[in-house]
């Protein structure tokens, strides 16, 4: 997708975290955005985030119980 | 497939039990223009909402994906039919035509997926998912699009450009920036702000879970040194010196005992154990113990039994003793009165021959009487009394002589020197008894003493006299005793307050962890190597989040910058269509620009840049959704894309001069892709009629059931 090229030429400009926005664009070119996978992909590693917090948390429960 | 995209248009439909239409038919549409004209509920839109079954399935009327309100209740099989519902569109391809067939099972439940079918030039033949590919690669639309730019529903005929989320995604579907928008409502849509309240939600039951686990372990404290108390341990008390104290007492009492009892060095506790070690082994102690007890309690048992029987015995030796001089004394009185048992006996057998002898003689003397009898009674017989019968001598006085010859009596004599035997006989039998009793019971008492000395000679050690023996071994035994009474005694002391002291020494040990746990557990959070875990998650989780906000911006800067390239010519699009389905129409549309706090809005605006959708009345409003509408198409036309229309009764609130126009604007734009109308005869039809040309189709509707068409 031309708007995929267009942001990863943004970000490599921002030069702000590059690897990691590349590492999400990279997850996008994967699927199309228009037709939702893209959506679903990132929601996927948003909930990976929310495992990881919560089981880090569980981890000092675990502890301080 | 090749490299781009070719733009498909449908030739022709085939429909077979779909809605109003039972059985099959089928028509063709025409390369530029195509009118389906009825009267009410002909089944006009039947058809036009067939294409959008065959191309996009049951979304068009599933009431959580369609977004018409109306469409929810529609059911799409004809409820007479007794076949499948099929609806078939042939497709201008790359290569050739195309057959793209979807088919709806008969009695299939109103989720249940569709049979989808699509054959391409060179017979290639695609289904299910690998045609949802072919169709996205074409680029023909999804849902959402398809209601923007490709139908004019009746049912939402304005909306395209009142609501502002429609307008703004066909505005930018027109300025060629629908990438843009949905990779910025995708980026939207992913909701980062989860991750922050994931986090807050997190850290604050952590907050929470720590203030009761603050908690807890002093309730447990609490309770453990309630218990502690019971046992006689106060609270002041209640520490490590406590602890140590207990530890050091349990193995100093145990250390006795088990030397005591036997056991090896391994088996008991080291001083230098710790608490928790000593509690460990103190688990098993009682079972160990009780393991060396039992044969030194059976040894003490027999140890009794022995000192019993030598006790016994010894006690029974002088009694019988006593009895057995007793017996002896009575045996010798009676000796010395009667004789031995043997004159006794000797004594008997004489007397025994003079009764014998006695016997004899009363039966002689029997005998004689009986002849003395029968003489006199002969001689009485013969009457000669003095004359003896057998020798014929006389012999005076002989019947007298008999007579008192037979009653002498010499029978009386012999029967009482008879009497007087047998009673001494039976005197002497008495005494011969008396001897021979006394004799067995000396015997008797004999037998017994030496039986008893036997046994006691027995237990006591070769060599030793009797009483000294008797006396050293039953102090002996008695030594004996008391060292394993002492021993088991010193045992069962242990094991029972063992328990006690057990459970006192768990309740410290469960006291110190509650209460290293109490302490821990008061301390800082950030103090603990898992909260550092946990900040990087949340740290890392905030990247991710910044990263997804960053992108949003960006894909939103970019649409922007975009747009003020294109905004132009859409522009002057919009105004054309508009000129010719409004020819009244005095003001200048423009796409506006407006920035939200997270979005991008267009918005369109006259030439005052007052906003037109909110001033314009409804024939206007339908005139500029419609100039908006081509205008959207023919940006799609310029970018390759497939494109064909669809107006389903797009008069609504049009006058006539609007109609006029509007037949005049599909018209021009069906040079450019075809065009599928239906709509009730009008001055729109009309106006189509006339404008006619050979390419066009005209076909008439009915509205009998099934649904029947003809050409005009």
């Amino acid at each position: 997708m031309r708007v995929l090229d267009e942001l990863e030429a943004r970000i490599r400009k921002r030069g702000v975290r590059v690897e990691e926005r590349l590492e999400l664009l990279n997850r996008l070119r994967k699927s199309d955005p228009s037709q939702g996978h893209g959506q679903e992909q990132l929601n996927q590693r948003l909930a990976e985030f929310k495992t990881a917090i919560q089981g880090a948390a569980r981890a000092i429960q675990k502890e301080i119980r | 497939m090749s490299g781009a995209p070719f733009p498909v248009r449908p030739t022709c439909l085939e429909i077979e039990n779909f809605r109003g239409f039972r059985g099959a038919c089928s028509l063709d549409f025409a390369q530029d223009l195509t009118l389906l004209m009825g009267e009410c509920e002909a089944g006009k839109s039947s058809i036009l909402i067939a294409i959008e079954w065959c191309l996009l399935g049951t979304r068009i009327v599933s009431s959580t994906s369609t977004g018409i309100a109306e469409r929810g209740d529609w059911v799409l099989a004809n409820t007479e039919a007794t076949g499948e519902t099929r609806v078939t569109l042939t497709l201008v391809v790359e290569g050739g035509t195309g057959k793209l067939t979807r088919t709806r099972m008969l009695d299939a439940k109103r989720n249940a997926p569709d049979q989808l079918e699509l054959t391409l030039p060179g017979e290639q033949v695609l289904t299910g998912s690998e045609v949802e590919e072919w169709l996205e690669w074409t680029g023909m639309p999804n849902w959402d699009t398809w209601k923007q730019a490709f139908a004019q529903h009746q049912e939402s005929a304005r909306a395209r450009i009142t609501d502002q989320g429609d307008r703004s995604y066909l505005i930018a579907s027109m300025l060629g920036l629908s990438d843009y928008r949905d990779l910025s409502a995708m980026l939207k849509k992913v909701k980062p702000k989860e991750l922050e309240e994931c986090a807050q939600e997190t850290l604050q039951h952590l907050a929470e879970d720590q203030q009761r686990a603050r908690q807890a372990p002093q309730q447990e404290v609490n309770g453990i040194q309630a218990s502690l108390q019971r046992l006689n341990v106060p609270a002041t008390q209640a520490g490590d010196a406590e602890l140590e104290l207990r530890r050091k007492a349990l193995i100093t009492d145990a250390l006795p005992v088990g030397e005591a009892i036997g056991l090896s060095a391994e088996q008991l506790p080291h001083q230098d154990w710790s608490a928790t070690e000593v509690h460990t082994w103190g688990a098993g102690w009682r079972r160990q113990v009780d393991a060396h007890l039992t044969p030194l309690r059976q040894e003490l048992g027999n140890l009794e039994g022995n000192i019993r029987s030598l006790t016994s015995s010894h006690e029974a030796l002088n009694p019988k003793r006593v009895a057995l001089a007793d017996a002896r004394q009575q045996l010798e009185g009676l000796r010395s009165k009667h004789g031995s048992p043997q004159d006794l006996r000797v004594q008997r057998e004489t007397i025994a021959e003079e009764l014998s002898a006695l016997r004899e003689q009363r039966r002689e003397q029997g005998e004689l009487d009986s002849l003395l009898r029968e003489a006199l009674g002969v001689i009485k017989a013969g009457g000669r009394t003095d004359q003896c019968p057998v020798c014929t001598q006389d012999a005076g006085g002989l019947e007298q002589r008999l007579q008192e010859r037979v009653t002498s009596g010499g029978d009386d004599v012999i029967q009482n020197q008879l009497d007087q035997l047998a009673s001494r006989d039976s005197a002497l039998s008495s005494q011969l008894q008396q001897l021979e009793q006394a004799q067995a019971t000396f015997q008797g008492t004999e037998d017994s003493l030496a039986s008893l000395e036997k046994t006691l000679r027995g237990q006591l050690p070769p060599g030793t006299q009797e009483e000294a023996g008797v006396t050293e071994l039953l102090a002996a035994l008695l030594a004996q005793k008391v060292r394993l009474e002492k021993t088991i005694n010193l045992a069962d002391e242990n094991l029972a307050g063992m328990t006690g002291k057990l459970e006192v020494l768990g309740l410290l040990l469960n006291l110190r962890a509650a209460r290293e746990r109490a302490e821990h557990r008061a301390g800082d959070l950030s103090a603990m190597p898992q909260f550092a875990t946990l900040q990087d998650k949340i740290d890392e989780a905030a990247g991710f989040a910044c990263d997804l906000i960053a992108l949003e911006v960006m894909a939103r800067e970019l649409e922007e910058e975009q747009s003020a390239l294109q905004i132009q010519a859409v522009n002057q699009s919009i105004n054309h269509y508009m000129a010719i389905i409004s020819p009244g129409f005095e003001r200048v549309v423009s796409v506006h620009q407006k920035h939200t706090a997270t979005k991008l809005i267009y918005q369109l605006v006259d030439n005052a840049g007052e906003n037109l959708t909110g001033t314009l009345n409804q024939g206007a409003l339908n005139s500029l959704s419609l100039a908006t509408f081509f205008a959207g198409a023919q940006f799609r036309v310029k970018q390759g894309l497939p494109e064909f229309l669809i107006l389903d009764d797009p008069v609504q609130s049009l006058d006539r001069a609007h109609q006029e126009g509007l037949a005049r604007a599909a018209k021009e734009f069906s040079k450019l892709a075809p065009v599928i109308v239906a709509c009730l005869p009008s001055h729109f039809t009309r106006e189509l009629e006339r404008l006619r040309s050979t390419d066009d189709k005209l076909y008439k509707v009915h509205g009998s059931d099934p649904i029947q068409f003809e050409e005009l």
